[in-house]
């Protein structure tokens, strides 16, 4: 009882709508009463603002937060999908593919999938219902394609497993490169498997040579920022921490030359960092709160044992696993379900003999489809807002994605070394 | 409803502005911070490389001012603007006065929670600053600051959090005074 | 007769040697001779908290043994950080026990900083001394260390390298193995038995075995509010664990050093310069200077550090 009642809690508090930093801080507190006593519970709400954040890598965050902030101010953001789109113009699902690749060339400079479905929203959608995608495609495209950010670095996901798991972040980053390269193709092939079962009416148009040209400007300062952050963690030549500052006085550089930078923007960019960040930081002040909880319990330990002591093949539990994620993923965010799962769930796997690297993929991967899940799907929500298509119709589009994600994971699940392979290459 | 609309009684609109002035100038300080920490960072990674004797305080330095200045200082800020993540989707299917009445009660548990834990850091960053505790090295880092960094970021939050809950109140009566 | 299970926290992995020589050992020994009446939930590699809350852990209640690294709170247990100075630690079994005896109620150390954060050593875990190593073929003889990027573990070390004319660097420990491999670091301050659980072997020279830069240490220590609810039996038993320990670990270390340096220059061609007798006697007479420097600020804070200073030396 004793073990429920605090879950029980914390669920109660996330359906009432209570921020989830504060339902982890108080049903947390409350298993901590209920574990020990009085006492110990004040000494560890007062200990863990002062501690939960003594890790030098945390900067990493903010950094790429604001770098993915400048870069919207230098206005390139938005004017990749047209540049983008000037290449894929006469190809088969051109504007589909070109919202796949752009979703997958915002991942480079962002580490949020919901700013990526966001962006996506606004340039990708309209240029799409253009070309006569119904609303049902068009909005479903951008949804899926936004999840690709959170896989190629940077990455607020992947960084928030490493300091969850204690997994390299550099490794991290690096392992999310293939992976986001194979869901951007699983979509993109997704995409012609669609439009050739439900061919489309699709003007193609082709662009001049000097159009294409033109287009690569825009390039210029996604490839500096790409060889900063990625390249220079890739070889070893500078800490994530070192390449995220980098990466945000490089994007900073990048605005000031758009033109398009001024006192009003700066301040902007930089009180949106300060209040993610600030999201972000009470958020693991009260998961640190809820852990000691999860702690006391004792349930990972347990539950290692128990799986322990089960004859079935570690395949089977994974599979469970797997599963716990999609169902977690249709109604939790990425970082909530990373905060409740990993402390739990990563030694079992451990204990499995899987590799804790690929397993940091396979979670942001699966979590990454539960943002396109119904109920509660952020991409599919931003999507509907901004492009004013009804959300039903973006989760039913949306299925389709999902199916062919899944076959992903199987696939990655059984190769691993697709995970493993460029982290163990690097410097 | 939003809550400009509502008739909110004085002392509440007062400790709203009051609320309000306050935490934009800790977001100011937190800006600030995460520019030192981008140009700090950076200028460490130009020394090191180019002038081969990088800077021997910028850890430390980091860790325990710029980290939790980043972090915490925006805690109010940001739940003033709705940045702090939460689960809308039962709560849209609920009954809005049941929902209301919990919000308001938890509002009050989680003020009790962060006025408890900046009370606690003033008292230790007081203990500090009186006993002149330094964290050990060539530069000897003041320990006061990061506990009064915490003190300000809870105390803002638990404010903030005292306004929020009494118009999630007020908005269940609507327009009442 | 009194039954008690402690709650044991521990910022060390499990894996860790002086988890196993240390912690483990004294958990067993105090198992052992109280015939199970005293139990342990062992909590390790920080899952009750980082090295850095150590302290409040035990005085909130949360924790009632725990491995307590003066390091991480140098704020709280400035004196302690006297093991960090130069020379203080040659051998690990002289300075475990020489510490042990300073932090015992009526000694310097407890009386002057235990006592206050209301904790009392039961045992004492000594790294050993660290020492200098660098990559490439650094150092010389007579030794230059002028311009040295040194990383060290921060506190007196940081003052050490600073007074040598190197550059004292703090980074994380996960990050040295790289940076001593592209060049962004000459070398380390490092205690030669733990240069292989960071696999720095491979990318290290050179090391001076014989000059002593500053140690490590930790010290388990129980809550007073634990200790005196505890029968004069159990707080007997427990006194005896940790006397057990504190040679256990120390034994170990001192047969690990003298291996490692082995192994250092045999497996991994890590090249051994011990300085000359004068030379290493000229060094370590300019060092002294880093022991008043470190005593100086706290002296005037009114802590008795030059006390400390002529004890261990
Ligand atoms: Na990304
Ligand atoms: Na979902």
């Amino acid at each position: 009882m004793t073990i429920y009642l605090p879950f029980f809690v914390l669920f109660a508090l996330l359906a009432f709508g209570v921020p989830v930093a504060i339902s982890l801080a108080l049903s947390g507190a409350l298993g901590i009463f209920l574990a020990t006593n009085a006492d110990v519970l004040v000494g560890i709400l007062t200990a863990s603002p002062g501690s939960a954040l003594s890790t030098y890598e945390l900067l990493t965050i903010p950094m790429f937060i604001l770098m993915a902030e400048f870069m919207g101010v230098s206005g390139i953001t938005s004017s990749l999908f047209d540049a983008i789109a000037k290449w894929t113009g006469r190809v088969k699902g051109g504007v589909g593919i070109a919202t796949v690749i752009t979703g997958a060339a915002f991942g480079a400079i962002s580490g949020s999938s919901t700013a990526a479905a966001a962006t996506l929203a606004k340039t990708s959608v309209p240029a799409m219902l253009n070309e006569g995608y119904p609303q049902r495609v068009a909005g479903s495209i951008a949804a899926i394609s936004g999840t690709i950010a959170m896989l190629i670095p940077p990455s607020v996901a992947l960084i928030f497993y490493g300091l969850l798991s204690g997994v390299s972040i550099a490794d991290l980053l690096i392992a999310g490169i293939v992976p986001g390269i194979l869901v951007t193709l699983t979509i993109a092939l997704t995409i012609k498997v669609l439009l050739f079962r439900h061919p489309l009416p699709e003007s193609y148009r082709g662009y001049s040579f000097q159009e294409k040209i033109q287009s690569l400007k825009v390039a210029g300062p996604f490839i500096l920022l790409f060889l900063v952050v990625t390249g220079l963690i890739y070889t070893g030549i500078a800490t994530p921490v070192e390449s995220s500052a980098l990466g945000a006085f490089g994007a900073l550089l990048i605005a000031g030359k758009s033109g398009n930078l001024n006192g009003e923007r700066f301040r902007t960019a930089l009180v949106n960092t300060c209040a993610i960040s600030a999201m972000i930081g009470l958020i693991i002040v009260c998961a640190h709160i809820f852990g000691y909880f999860i702690t006391f319990t004792g349930v990972t330990r347990e539950m290692v044992a128990w799986v322990g002591g089960l004859d079935v093949s570690p395949y089977l539990i994974l599979a469970f696993i797997v599963l716990l994620y999609l169902v977690l993923g249709l109604f939790l965010d990425l970082i909530s379900i990373l905060i409740l799962t990993v402390p739990v769930v990563l030694p079992l796997v451990i204990s499995l003999g899987f590799d804790p690297l690929w397993f940091g993929v396979i979670v942001i991967l699966l979590s990454e489809i539960g943002i396109v899940t119904p109920p509660v799907g952020i991409n599919v929500f931003v999507v509907a807002k901004s492009a004013n298509i009804p959300v039903e119709s973006i989760f039913s589009g949306v299925l389709a994605y999902v199916l062919a994600l899944l076959a992903l994971v199987f696939v990655l699940i059984v190769f691993p070394d697709l995970v493993l392979w460029l982290p163990s290459t690097a410097g | 409803m939003t809550l400009t609309t509502l008739a909110v009684p004085g002392p509440l609109a007062w400790l709203d502005r009051a609320v309000r002035y306050v935490e934009n100038l800790l977001v100011g300080v937190a800006a600030l911070m995460i520019v030192v920490a981008m140009v700090v960072t950076c200028v460490d990674v130009f020394l090191r490389y180019v002038l081969s004797s990088p800077l021997s305080w910028s850890f430390d330095f980091i860790v325990l001012y710029l980290l939790p200045g980043s972090y915490f200082l925006a805690f109010s800020y940001a739940l003033r603007m709705g940045t702090h993540l939460k689960v809308d989707y039962f709560g849209e299917r609920m009954n809005d006065r049941v929902q209301g009445v919990v919000l308001f009660i938890v509002g009050l548990a989680s003020v009790v929670l962060f006025a408890y834990i900046a009370w606690f850091y003033l008292q230790e960053g007081w203990h500090a600053w009186v006993d002149g505790d330094v964290m050990g090295g060539v530069i000897p880092w003041p320990m006061w600051p990061a506990d009064i960094l915490v003190f300000l970021s809870c105390g803002a939050f638990a404010l903030r959090l005292l306004t929020t809950s009494f118009h999630q109140l007020l908005a269940l009566g609507g327009s009442r005074t | 007769t009194q039954s008690v299970t402690l709650r044991f926290a521990d910022w060390m992995p499990e894996s860790a040697f002086t988890t196993s020589y240390g912690a483990k050992a004294f958990m067993e020994k105090a198992i052992e001779l109280s015939k199970g009446q005293i139990k342990f939930q062992y909590f390790p590699a920080e899952q009750l908290g980082k090295g850095s809350e150590s302290l409040t852990l035990l005085q909130s209640g949360v924790a009632d043994v725990a491995n307590v690294a003066p390091a991480y709170v140098s704020e709280h247990l400035p004196l302690s950080g006297v093991v960090e100075l130069p020379g203080a630690v040659t051998d690990s079994c002289t300075a475990a026990n020489k510490f042990y005896e300073l932090a015992q109620p009526g000694a310097v150390l407890y009386e002057a900083e235990y006592k206050k954060n209301k904790v009392r050593p039961l045992f004492t875990a000594n790294l050993g001394p660290y020492r200098i190593l660098t990559n490439k073929q650094e150092l010389s003889s007579p030794v230059d260390f002028s311009g040295l990027k040194l990383r060290t573990a921060g506190g007196a070390m940081a003052m050490t390298a600073d007074h040598l004319g190197a550059n004292p660097i703090r980074m994380q420990g996960s990050d040295v193995l790289a940076s001593l491999s592209r060049g962004t670091l000459d070398g380390v301050f490092w205690g030669l038995i733990s240069i292989e659980d960071w696999s720095l072997e491979t990318a290290l020279d050179q090391m001076i075995p014989n000059l002593s830069v500053g140690s490590f240490n930790v010290t388990y220590s129980i809550s007073d509010r634990t200790w005196n609810k505890l029968s004069p039996e159990l707080q007997e038993i427990l006194v005896k664990a940790g006397q057990y320990a504190n040679q256990n670990h120390c034994d170990y270390v001192n047969r690990a050093e003298t291996q490692a340096i082995t192994d250092l220059q045999e497996k991994h061609g890590i090249q051994p310069l011990n300085l000359p007798e004068n030379e290493l006697k000229q060094v370590q007479g300019e060092l002294t200077e880093v022991h008043k420097k470190w005593a100086e600020p706290l002296n005037k804070r009114g802590l008795p550090a030059d006390e400390v200073v002529e004890q261990v030396f």
